[in-house]
């Protein structure tokens, strides 16, 4: 067992022997003190036998507070660990193209009745009809509005917040909104 | 794996709480730490001194070690800082940055010119260690010695010192464990008379 001491001390032990021979140094002092012989070995035949630790160093370096510290994150790359960051980048552009596409509602056709509107029969589905007609956005209301509030409306469309984000649809619409227009 | 990877794992295991596995690079590192600060501190009572508090304070700064540097470079800058600091406090005058550049750490060898570390008793003790590993070196078959001085003294792998030899691996890391136990049959009786010490 000391040789694979001395190959630990080399480096020279891949990473599962390494971890079973970690383990047995903390346990078997016998083993401990061949790690600290052959250190002491290597120093000398370099020319540095002196300087040596008193053993009163450990009993100081037991009484600290173990440290712990967040594991690094530096994994490498393998392809399966791409192909998954691949996917997470495309789910995030779908998620954006969705909710891009669910604020834009004026690119749908304009005249959609509720699907909920069509089929109420009983007074569950009346009410909640007209539950789902009170959530629906404000242009439906406006297109039932008096010619009075229509002509405001439209007086003051380009006031309107939401001309900056919807770039040309508004003048579509306010075209497709002038009485005796064709298009209706 | 390389002697920078083996301490890398070391510090790992350290970082998360083996508080042995910082208690190997003490072994390992001590005297070289040691010689390096004798470079500037002259009393061997304070070269030891500031040993133990450069290995605390680098135990307690473990976790911003990210590996980015050999653990032995950021050792020795730890070990400079605190050799200054001492010497400041001391009201004594400080090395200067191009004295003692990071850069030297990596290629630092423990030269001649270097102050001597020991007081009469642990130079008496250091030259008799140094005297038996030598005489024991001298009484090894010559593929042993070859091994172990081609591993620590030229610092080659086991796959180079297999080239080198013309052996297999594993006759590498058998010569070179049976040097050093040879060498450690020899040494033991003498280290057993200074107790006190970490060998």
């Amino acid at each position: 067992m000391k040789e694979t001491v001395s190959a630990l001390y080399d480096g020279e032990l891949d990473a599962t022997d390494m971890d079973r021979m970690c383990a047995r140094l903390k346990d078997e002092p016998e083993l401990r003190a061949a790690w600290d012989t052959y250190s002491l070995i290597g120093d000398a035949l370099r020319g540095n036998a002196g300087g040596s630790l008193p053993v009163a160093f450990s009993e100081q370096l037991a009484a600290e507070p173990t440290v712990l510290a967040p594991r690094p994150s530096v994994l490498p790359v393998t392809p399966r660990r791409a192909t998954r960051m691949a996917l997470s980048a495309a789910a995030g552009i779908a998620a954006i193209a969705f909710v891009g596409i669910m604020a834009f509602p004026t690119l749908k056709q304009d005249n959609v009745v509720p699907p909920m509107a069509t089929v109420t029969t009983g007074p569950l589905q009346q009410q909640a009809a007209a539950a789902v007609a009170m959530a629906q956005p404000p242009q439906r209301a406006t297109a039932a509005a008096s010619p009075a509030v229509r002509d405001y409306l439209l007086a003051h469309q380009r006031f309107s917040p939401a001309l900056a984000l919807q770039g040309a649809a508004p003048f579509v619409r306010t075209v497709s909104d002038e009485p005796g227009a064709g298009g209706r | 794996m390389s002697d920078r990877e083996i301490d890398q794992k070391l510090v790992e295991r350290a970082q998360r709480g083996e508080k042995h596995a910082f208690d190997l690079l003490v072994a390992k590192y001590q005297r070289k730490l040691a010689r390096l600060l004798s470079r500037f501190i002259r009393d061997p009572a304070e070269v030891e001194d500031v040993a133990q508090e450069a290995f605390i304070k680098a135990y307690r700064a473990l976790p911003s070690f990210r590996g980015e540097s050999a653990f032995y470079t950021w050792l020795y800058r730890i070990g400079i800082n605190t050799a200054k600091n001492y010497l400041v406090a001391m009201g004594r005058r400080a090395p200067t940055v191009t004295e003692f550049d990071s850069e030297e750490a990596e290629s630092f060898e423990d030269g001649e010119q270097l102050r001597d570390i020991n007081t009469p008793e642990s130079v008496l003790m250091s030259r008799q260690i140094g005297d038996t590993v030598n005489e024991a070196m001298a009484a090894l078959p010559e593929e042993l010695r070859t091994a172990i001085a081609l591993r620590e003294i030229e610092g080659l792998s086991y796959e180079e010192i297999a080239t080198v030899m013309n052996c297999p691996i594993g006759t590498v890391r058998s010569r070179i464990f049976r040097a050093r136990e040879a060498i450690a049959t020899r040494l033991r009786p003498l280290l057993d008379t200074r107790k006190d010490r970490r060998w």
